[in-house]
């Protein structure tokens, strides 16, 4: 019963990214000078504006409101901007060009070392399925029921 | 979809409800249970909780690793890919079982180990940026974005609980982020207590079926830990240093 | 009594750029190695999960325990008013500089994320011994830096003794902090003593002396300045009251852990060598002890041997050898031995080394970073001293009278 609902919450979470992305691979490129991959969704949490210039404010604020009071909001985090801006099992690797936030770092010469330690691409939904517990994905579901 | 929804607010009617009319008997357990263990994404950690977990010894099995390959698993620890290289030295080891005889009495006890996520952690004293921490409730870990890699917590955990990120991690588990050069160890699985579930050595025992691990909030005393502790009773592994760990174990 | 003055040395000759090309050639090292450390990890050292302090720190600590010792000459001057030592001030006041900027040069490379120095010098825990210790490292500069300013300075000169007194307290303090860093680690038998931090600020003021008698001798013997024996002979006595006072506390440290049932085990890893503490047992006699103690103090007060510099300089250096040993037997040694967590319990399964002595075998590339420290403390005095004047013209006995008023 339980393993139906995942199945289908997840194959609809899957049918609303494929129609982003759709969507996203539409639209042009951001910029003449750069190639910046492609989101799923063509619109970001904020402007695109105030993204490019304070996106690095955001996920720190974040990153120290998850890492030391255990808040996990989805808006900010730098998981959900992998999520959405890098390609399920995508070939590009933080460090290469065609990676969403290489590609601008390495144009603007800003080094960053988030992904020394953090996961670079999304977590394959193999993956997810070992991680899952039921209590966890109910509330995952439930999140998903109030933003609708 | 719209079960969820409702599911929602009648978990906020139950809170309030709970809170006001503190007592009464209709709300069922399973729904009481929930609430205590499920914070809202948005809320931080609180002092009304600290996360511990009981082993009892008896029913550890000697030989079996069931807790210790689910910790790898989950958090994504694997043993080096570099070859003539001694990976039990170096490799990261958040679990591991230890089996031990009383020198006396020749009683053998098997348990695992890990970070006791004490209350007066000696890590988090010694570590100078402050990136060894221990949230409010009671979960201590390394925040790995101010970590040195100094490992001056490492000279001081009296339960050898942390291990050092001696290479380069390949493709970290998005939730649980790991790299060379800092210093971690066991977060409780904090990415599942925060979402309501149970740390996967313990998930990994059950399915094993021994059940020698039970996690839960020390600070409810309606939770089974806290229940079979007033019960039988656990003891902290060094005691005399006046930790109190959050992790106890029954049997040695 | 002649007027003693400062004067830079002339740094042309050939013996002059061959050592500071023997010290890049070191620190050069230091840094490749420190480029091959972090580039693969620490796994290419032979630091692990059980070891987590390796060589690097027997150099660091040492060198860092050596600063504070280093300024004792400078101290006794100022503070305790002893003419003699007077025109030595700035030199040992240099020298401690440069021992401390070498040890934390190697503290700082040796750490899992060199890159983050400035988040280690932004975010402060205020109840760790370290970050103490990085405030107390910082103040020590500021405070020697001042008193070096006030002894070169003529215009200052009024200052000196108050800003040397506030240096010699800085440096007890220091010292006292770093020694801490062992005596409140509660979990290892080895450490968890008050007495570590008086233990290490008495070692500091052997090693320090122990290596400003050679960079004094060496530099008048190469720069053919005259050195009289009454300054030198002053130092090697008290280079012997120093390397006794260390036995001294050496001893009170063992006894106190003999007395104490719990920490036989610990003894006798240390002591008898058992357990797998067999290294660790001949680091502490044959070095500590023997090298380190017993024969330099032989050297020092032998009657025969009064007046030979070269007998002096060996004491010296086998201080030195000693005091890497002392590190090698605190630091290692302290950390090899096994945690008692089960008391009464023998491990009968561990993948962690529960209970068992843990082997170190320190590798090329952590003892390089060691000796590169030591250098860059060297070059700092080489090319120190040839800048400004900190070395006195001359030091013979005619123009040195302890029974006289210097100035």
């Amino acid at each position: 019963m339980l393993q139906l609902k995942q199945l289908m919450h997840k194959s609809l979470l899957a049918m609303l990214g494929s129609a982003a992305l759709a969507a996203s691979s539409v639209a042009v490129a951001d910029s003449a000078l750069l190639d910046i991959a492609k989101a799923k969704s063509d619109q970001c949490v904020e402007d695109t504006a105030e993204m490019r210039t304070n996106h690095m404010e955001k996920i720190l604020h974040q990153r120290d409101k998850t890492m030391r009071e255990g808040i996990r909001t989805k808006q900010y985090s730098l998981k959900e901007c992998i999520n959405c801006h890098v390609e399920e099992n995508s070939q590009a690797r933080a460090g290469d060009k065609d990676h969403f936030c290489s590609s601008c770092h390495s144009y603007a010469a800003v080094t960053i070392d988030c992904f020394q330690c953090h996961a670079d691409r999304p977590a394959p939904a193999s993956r997810n399925s070992v991680k899952t517990s039921s209590l966890q994905e109910s509330t995952d579901t439930s999140e998903t029921g109030v933003s609708q | 979809m719209s079960k969820e929804t409702i599911n929602i607010s009648r978990r906020g009617f139950v809170e309030k409800t709970a809170t006001t009319f503190a007592g009464i008997s209709i709300v069922p357990g399973v729904f009481l249970h929930q609430v205590a263990n499920a914070k809202p994404a948005d809320q931080p950690a609180t002092a009304d909780n600290r996360w511990g977990m009981l082993i009892d010894t008896n029913k550890c099995a000697s030989g079996c690793t069931a807790c210790v390959s689910a910790c790898n698993e989950e958090n994504g620890i694997k043993t080096s890919d570099h070859p003539n290289h001694d990976n039990q030295t170096t490799t990261q080891q958040w679990i591991r079982k230890v089996k031990l005889r009383d020198k006396q009495t020749g009683h053998v006890v098997s348990l695992p180990m890990m970070c006791q996520h004490c209350e007066h952690p000696p890590c988090v004293d010694v570590c100078p940026t402050g990136a060894s921490m221990k949230r409010a409730d009671g979960i201590v870990m390394v925040d790995r974005h101010i970590c040195i890699g100094c490992r001056y917590c490492m000279m001081a955990c009296p339960y050898k609980a942390r291990s050092f990120a001696h290479e380069t991690v390949e493709d970290p588990k998005e939730y649980a982020p790991r790299g060379k050069g800092t210093v971690e160890s066991c977060t409780l699985c904090v990415h599942r207590v925060d979402e309501g579930g149970t740390p996967a050595c313990v998930e990994a025992c059950n399915e094993a079926e021994h059940g020698a691990m039970i996690f839960g909030d020390l600070k409810d005393p309606n939770s089974a830990i806290s229940q079979e502790l007033k019960k039988h009773g656990g003891k902290q592994i060094r005691a005399d240093l006046g930790l109190n760990t959050g992790v106890r174990y029954q049997g040695i | 009594m002649k007027k003693i003055h400062l004067q830079e040395i002339d740094g042309n000759s050939a013996g002059y750029v061959g050592l500071l090309a023997l010290l890049g050639a070191f620190v050069l090292g230091a840094l490749g190695s420190t480029y091959y450390m972090e580039h693969n990890g620490h796994w290419v050292t032979g630091m692990n999960n059980q070891i987590v302090w390796g060589m690097p720190h027997v150099f660091a600590v040492f060198l860092i325990v050596a600063a504070s010792g280093a300024l004792n000459v400078a101290s006794i001057s100022s503070v305790f008013n002893k003419k003699i030592y007077k025109p030595l001030a700035p030199l040992s006041a240099l020298l401690s500089l440069a021992l401390l900027a070498g040890g934390l040069m190697i503290l700082v490379l040796d750490l899992g994320r060199p890159d983050r120095l400035l988040v280690a010098m932004t975010y402060y825990n205020f109840k760790s011994i370290f970050a103490w210790n990085m405030i107390l490292y910082n103040g020590f500069f500021l405070f020697v830096g001042i008193y070096l300013w006030t002894m070169l300075d003529r215009t200052l000169k009024q200052y000196t003794r108050f800003a040397g007194f506030t240096a010699f307290i800085w440096r007890l303090i220091l010292t006292t902090g770093t020694g801490s860093i062992f005596g409140f680690l509660v979990a290892r038998s080895g450490y968890d003593m008050a007495m570590m931090a008086p233990m290490f600020v008495i070692m500091s003021f052997s090693f320090g002396l122990a290596i400003f008698i050679l960079v004094l001798m060496a530099s008048y013997n190469w720069t053919d300045r005259p050195l009289g024996d009454v300054v030198v002979n002053r130092l090697r006595k008290l280079l012997g009251v120093f390397i006794a006072a260390v036995l001294y506390f050496v001893i009170v440290y063992h006894l106190t852990n003999l007395y104490a049932t719990e920490h036989h085990g610990y003894e006798a890893f240390i002591l008898l060598g058992e357990n797998g503490g067999d290294s660790y047992s001949k680091m502490f006699w044959i070095g500590q002890i023997l090298l380190g103690s017993l024969v330099p103090l032989a050297l020092v007060y032998a009657p025969a041997l009064q007046n030979s510099r070269k007998t002096l300089a060996v004491a010296s250096i086998l201080v030195i050898l000693g005091g890497l040993a002392t590190m090698y037997t605190i630091i290692i040694g302290g950390q090899a031995y096994p945690m008692e967590m089960f008391p009464g319990m023998e491990v009968l399964e561990t993948t962690f080394y529960d209970g068992q002595a843990t082997v170190y075998n320190p590798t090329l590339a952590e003892t390089l970073l060691g000796l590169g420290g030591m250098a860059v403390a060297m070059i700092i005095v080489a090319v120190g001293i040839k800048v400004l004047g900190f070395l006195p013209q001359r030091l013979d006995d005619a123009s040195i009278d302890p029974h006289h008023k210097a100035d």
